[in-house]
């Protein structure tokens, strides 16, 4: 009897929800057969739905073992095609403590910014001089600091160096200093609001300005020419001209250039939402960056090398690459609706408060099960309360239940920086490390974080100070 | 002029026991002239072969070889004739004639396989001087042998001492201790080693021969001498088989001087030096086709055994090996060692010290699917010059085999032929195809960019192969090497600096990189001078001392004291490395050296070993007896060096633990440095029994030379800025 029972519920098809598919007129999907989904069960072996039972849906999902590994990739396409390479771990793109600890394990030091990021790095245990200071925007007090620090401070505009000279004099102290330089490559914007123009004679100027100081030294030249640059070939020219300025004012002030910091800007697998072709066919791979960068860089170094000069130190910033497929962010469906056009929708519990990048990303959301029915367009709208929360404008996903999860990729860069506590808390973030070990890395916020710093005037504690109001509406009802 | 000739005259008598000094030389000419007719015959030779080689400019005229083989031709003929005018012109000739087939023999053997003349000139000419003499039948054959009643002692101490006489045709026991008084004075070992090889070759001697003619083994006893000395000390580096090859040799000297002696009788020719000549010439030759590296080794250059074992012994410290070659690591970043030094799959004698190198990650050497070239890690990436020399063949034109291909046809596939400036072959092979970028001829330098990682030839999949060979043919016998200055990484632990690495099957390394600061600190340009404010206990008050770089005229750098004690120095392959010292006792040098004798130039270096000399220890009388006695070679001291950045005086600290067991007795000492990053040695600190030295650096300067101003940094204290010219009145 059971056991019929049974045969029969497996010879029973499972019951899959209702698609609405527009008829084509035969003509070819120009994405091909549409294929069905593939799913993730698990992040470095433990599994989606264990996390969501544990530390709840969103969550973010960092992997040691995949941010390690990246590291060491692009370390290796770099160090084993140029001698002398330090990589700075830019804290805007992810500064959660545990993952820059990871990278700093790596010996990655800290690229920082503002203040904050200057603070951040010192309360994680990095020394002053393993820090690179950006920034267009370095007030005077943590100038100071920096200076006693030995931070490597990237000077962006004339003011900053006069405030740093005025330091340096005040320390008695001899500071090496580095200059942000802005160009053209011939193949990116040229990101003109930074740094000092090299065309236009202004960054010479500075050199010979910089020579001429008492206190100043320098010792670094800094350019970073975009961000998601998808042409190898930029970084080749940007050597080329950093180096051609290198040698320029060597050769006119008699400063000894130490090092070269190229920024970032590497592409990561992700697709943007501007280009066409899948990211797997356009993003070049770090072996072809490192390859156009460290090329060009050993041919121009190679006389300096033959002078006795040390070749410089080749800086790179690189944020994105490292981090953003070792992050994931795990969202849950929480309703389905149909749109007037016909296409299906879905409300999911993350939005753009937490996955900031989806404005120009079109992050992979992978579901977690195998999904049967047909794939249909679909449109993943956010939690929030507002009409541009759309996570995906546009994904072929079979139709989904509520309470299934998506996983979406790529998410490690900018994020975790850039989420808004705007309407929700903000949710887990955890790290699968060695021996599937789940560490929550960033707690998520509950009422008292989010209102621990504001302070309530005396004549303000209280709502209804003259007892609650009359209630209308049970009035009306 | 004429000093520096007398001087080349006196040496080229001391060169005959393999002992170079004028003053020996001096007291063996005087010897000679127990019996002025030899001792005449002999100076007459001598001085005609130096005119000679000075008047036809023979090269390295004045090493003496040119002299003494004239010197003993004349000798010979001496020993043979009473002087008259026939017999002067025969040595004149002779003398000339001898110059002449030296020079000729001289550079024949020395490309054959690097084999010095010995005195086999002499053995021929004086062979052909003797046959033309014996047509002369008025010609007074003038020596009676060994003059019975000349004895001193007991009759085998007098034996040994005619014998070794006999070495200048001078069979007495006087001549015979003086000679051996010499060589006592020079080298206590080599007088050990002519002992040794008398007593045993003596043995055999008698063992082989029952009825031997008369006076045969005072006259031909000292081969068993020289035999000895040049096999067990002055090739070869001492040791116990070096000395266990000596008897050997020996025994093999006592068979030719019984064979010789039939075989030349029949013509009247004596027998001479010839069978240790043929001896020495054979062992070398035949050592120098060795294809392992266990001992005996064989001397870089011929030296007193003190000197080569004090070589050996460092070399081994520091090279893990004698006559290791050093190379520096041949591509950037970290790279797996595929196969190492006798590897299993195809590092087999005589290729057996070879080093393959890839990439893995997680045990895998590809990422993706192996399926094309470029998913393997190396392939592509550049490849360096590990070494200085010049490029001598090339050959990039075959194409890389597809991952899982091999190509047996050319097995080295793309490779190119290195040069060494020290004479030996490096090979880099299984090159990309197109990949090289320098051209035979080019001169490359370590670090060089030179081609990049391939997969042709014998390769299953992409890797670099590296080694060292003796010839420039492709698949000769290869040569031990090393990788100097290395981080060798480990898995899970800190990676660790190694000043001499010869990785295995497994290991990831690194080139220690060298720190820019640290290298140009501690650079010592030739004339660059230390003064030193020295202090400590023997010195009564603070005193001035100055070390000095100097350059010998081989190119060789040292650190001249003011005293004359001198050290050589390399700043070769990421560290500062002393050797070789010399001179008087100094303490400002010795606690230089040891504090500093081996200083990486790299940051990543913490903590590292070494063993300099024991003679750099501020040793007592007794203790200096002690250590005479125990370690008559001389021994290396136990040291252990530390490295920290003191952020906060922003100075490098290096400390060094030294100890030294003699005996039963254990001496400790310890050595702090303080490198400036701005001054370079700034501090030096030692601690023995009780006991401190200080040194702090007063003042850095340029010392001038012909042509070239020098100038001098002042500095009355040294942690403030410098200012030119400060104190200038003080000096």
């Amino acid at each position: 009897m059971d056991e019929n029972n049974q045969m029969s519920d497996k010879n029973k098809k499972d019951w899959v929800k209702p698609t609405i598919t527009p008829l084509r007129s035969g003509l070819l999907n120009k994405f091909g057969k549409s294929q069905n989904v593939g799913w993730v069960e698990d992040i470095d072996g433990i599994p989606i739905t264990g996390l969501i039972e544990k530390y709840k849906s969103p969550l973010f999902v960092v992997s040691e073992k995949r941010l390690r590994s990246n590291f060491q990739r692009i370390n290796r396409a770099f160090t084993s095609r140029y001698p002398h390479v330090l990589f700075g771990w830019s804290y805007k793109t992810n500064y959660l403590g545990a993952v820059c600890n990871v990278l700093h394990q790596e010996g990655a030091w800290a690229e920082v910014v503002s203040e904050f990021e200057y603070h951040k790095a010192r309360s994680l245990g990095v020394p002053g001089h393993c820090i690179l200071f950006n920034g267009p925007f370095k007030n005077r007090t943590i100038l100071e600091q920096a200076v006693k620090e030995d931070a490597h401070i990237h000077v962006d505009h004339l003011d900053e160096l006069f405030a740093l000279e005025e330091i340096a004099q005040a320390a008695n102290k001899k500071v090496d200093i580095t200059i942000r330089l802005n160009f053209d490559t011939g193949y990116t914007e040229p990101w003109s609001r930074f740094g000092f123009n090299v065309e236009s004679g202004q960054a010479m100027d500075v050199a010979w300005r910089i020579h001429s100081s008492e206190n100043l030294n320098l010792t670094g030249l800094h350019s970073h020419i975009g961000t998601f640059v998808l042409e190898p070939k930029a970084y080749s020219n940007q050597v080329r001209i950093m180096c051609g300025f290198m040698d320029e004012i060597e050769r006119r002030t008699g400063s000894i250039i130490k090092y070269i910091d190229i920024g970032g800007g590497f592409a990561s697998l992700n697709a943007l939402q501007s280009i066409y072709l899948p990211p797997e066919q356009v993003v070049p791979s770090i072996e072809q960056y490192a390859e156009a960068v460290c090329d060009t860089l050993l041919e121009l170094t190679h006389e300096r090398e033959a002078r006795g000069v040390q070749r410089p130190v080749l800086v790179l910033e690189t944020g994105r690459a490292i981090v953003d497929d070792a992050e994931v962010l795990i969202s849950s469906v929480f309703a389905n609706k149909r749109l007037p056009d016909g296409r299906r929708a879905v409300v999911m519990d993350a939005g753009v408060n937490l996955l900031f990048t989806s404005f120009w990303y079109n992050h992979s959301a992978t579901p977690t099960r195998f999904l049967s029915g047909k794939p249909e367009e679909t449109v993943l709208y956010g939690p929030l309360c507002m009409n541009i929360d759309v996570m995906r404008n546009s994904v072929m996903l079979p139709p989904l239940d509520v309470g299934d999860a998506l996983v979406f990729g790529s998410v490690g860069a900018y994020n975790n920086t850039q989420w808004m506590q705007f309407i929700e808390y903000r949710p887990n973030v955890v790290m699968v490390q060695k021996d599937k070990i789940v560490s929550v890395i960033r707690k998520a916020e509950c009422l008292e974080d989010v209102t621990s710093l504001e302070s309530m005037p005396e004549t303000l504690k209280i709502p209804f100070p003259n007892g609650e109001p009359d209630n209308l509406l049970s009035k009306h009802t | 002029m004429k000093i520096q000739a007398i001087s080349v005259l006196a040496r080229s008598y001391s060169t005959i026991l393999f002992l170079d000094s004028p003053i020996v030389g001096s007291i063996i000419l005087g010897v000679t002239f127990l019996n002025p007719n030899i001792g005449f015959c002999g100076l007459l030779g001598a001085i005609v072969g130096l005119i000679v080689s000075h008047v036809f400019s023979f090269p390295n005229e004045k090493n003496g070889v040119y002299i003494f083989n004239s010197l003993l031709v004349g000798l010979s003929l001496g020993a043979f004739y009473q002087i008259n005018a026939y017999v002067v012109v025969l040595i004149v000739l002779g003398a000339i004639f001898t110059v002449f087939l030296t020079v000729a023999l001289q550079d024949g053997l020395w490309r054959l396989d690097r084999l010095p003349v010995l005195s086999l000139p002499f053995i021929v000419v004086s062979g052909l001087t003797a046959l033309v003499a014996q047509k002369y039948s008025t010609l007074n054959n003038f020596i009676d042998y060994v003059d019975a009643s000349a004895g001193m002692f007991i009759l085998p101490v007098d034996n040994f001492f005619i014998s070794l006489g006999s070495t200048f045709f001078t069979p007495h026991p006087l001549a015979g201790l003086l000679l051996f008084l010499c060589i006592v004075w020079t080298s206590r070992y080599l007088a050990l080693l002519a002992v040794i090889g008398y007593v045993f070759g003596q043995f055999i001697f008698t063992l082989l021969t029952d009825n031997p003619p008369p006076s045969l083994l005072a006259w031909t006893g000292f081969n068993f001498m020289l035999t000895a000395i040049a096999i067990g000390g002055i090739f070869v580096i001492p040791g116990y088989v070096a000395t266990l090859t000596v008897l050997l040799a020996v025994s093999f000297t006592a068979l030719l001087i019984v064979s010789m002696q039939g075989l030349l009788f029949v013509y009247g020719l004596p027998v001479l030096a010839l069978p240790f000549v043929m001896t020495v010439l054979i062992f070398l030759i035949a050592f120098r086709k060795r294809v392992g590296l266990s001992q005996p080794w064989l001397a870089p250059e011929p030296g007193l055994p003190e000197v080569n074992y004090e070589k050996a012994r460092l070399a081994r410290v520091r090279n893990g090996e004698v006559n290791s070659v050093a190379l520096l690591v041949p591509f950037m970043g970290q790279w797996n060692i595929y196969q190492g030094f006798n590897g299993a799959h195809t590092h087999q004698a005589p290729w057996q010290h070879a080093l393959d190198f890839y990439i893995t990650e997680d045990g895998r050497s590809f990422k993706n699917e192996a399926s094309q070239l470029k998913d393997f890690y190396c392939f592509g990436l550049p490849v360096l010059s590990p070494a200085h020399g010049q490029v001598i063949r090339t050959f990039d034109k075959l194409p890389d085999n597809t991952p899982g291909e091999v190509d047996v046809n050319n097995n080295w596939g793309n490779f190119i032929l290195i040069h060494l400036d020290t004479g030996l072959y490096v090979l880099l092979a299984h090159l990309s195809q197109n990949s090289i970028v320098v051209k035979e001829g080019d001169r490359v330098t370590p670090g060089k960019l030179i081609a990049a990682c391939g997969n042709s030839g014998r390769s299953p999949q992409p890797h670099l192969h590296l080694q060292v060979q003796r010839d420039p043919e492709l698949g000769s016998p290869t040569h031990p090497f090393h990788l100097a200055s290395v981080m060798r990484h480990h898995p899970d632990s800190a990676s660790e600096y190694m000043v001499v690495c010869r990785p295995d099957e497994g290991d990831r390394i690194e080139s220690a990189a060298d720190d820019e600061l640290l290298a140009t600190q501690l650079h010592l340009p030739v004339g660059r001078q230390l003064s030193f404010l020295l202090e400590g206990s023997g010195i009564e008050k603070p005193v001035r001392r100055d070390l000095q770089v100097e350059i010998t005229l081989l190119g060789q750098f040292r650190l001249t004291s003011d005293t004359e004690a001198s050290a050589a120095f390399e700043e070769n392959n990421g560290v500062l490395a002393f050797y070789d010292r010399k001179g008087p006792a100094d303490i400002l040098l010795d606690i230089f050296l040891l504090a500093n004798g081996l200083t990486p130039l790299t940051e990543s270096a913490h903590q590292w070993r070494d063993s300099p000399s024991a003679k750099l220890f501020p040793l007592g009388f007794s203790q200096k007896l002690l250590l005479a006695i125990f370690k008559p070679l001389g021994c290396g001291i136990d040291s252990l060096y530390q490295r920290s950045w003191d952020a906060e005086n922003r100075i490098w600290a290096q400390s060094g633990q030294h100890q030294l067991g003699i005996g039963t007795n254990l001496w400790r000492a310890e050595t702090e440095s303080v490198l400036d990053p701005e001054k370079g040695f700034r501090e030096i600190t030692l601690r023995f029994n009780n006991n401190r030295w200080h040194a702090k650096l007063v003042e850095i300067g340029l010392a001038s030379d012909r042509g070239i101003p020098g100038w001098n940094e002042q500095d009355g204290d040294v942690s403030a800025p410098v200012v030119k010219g400060k104190n200038e009145g003080a000096r």
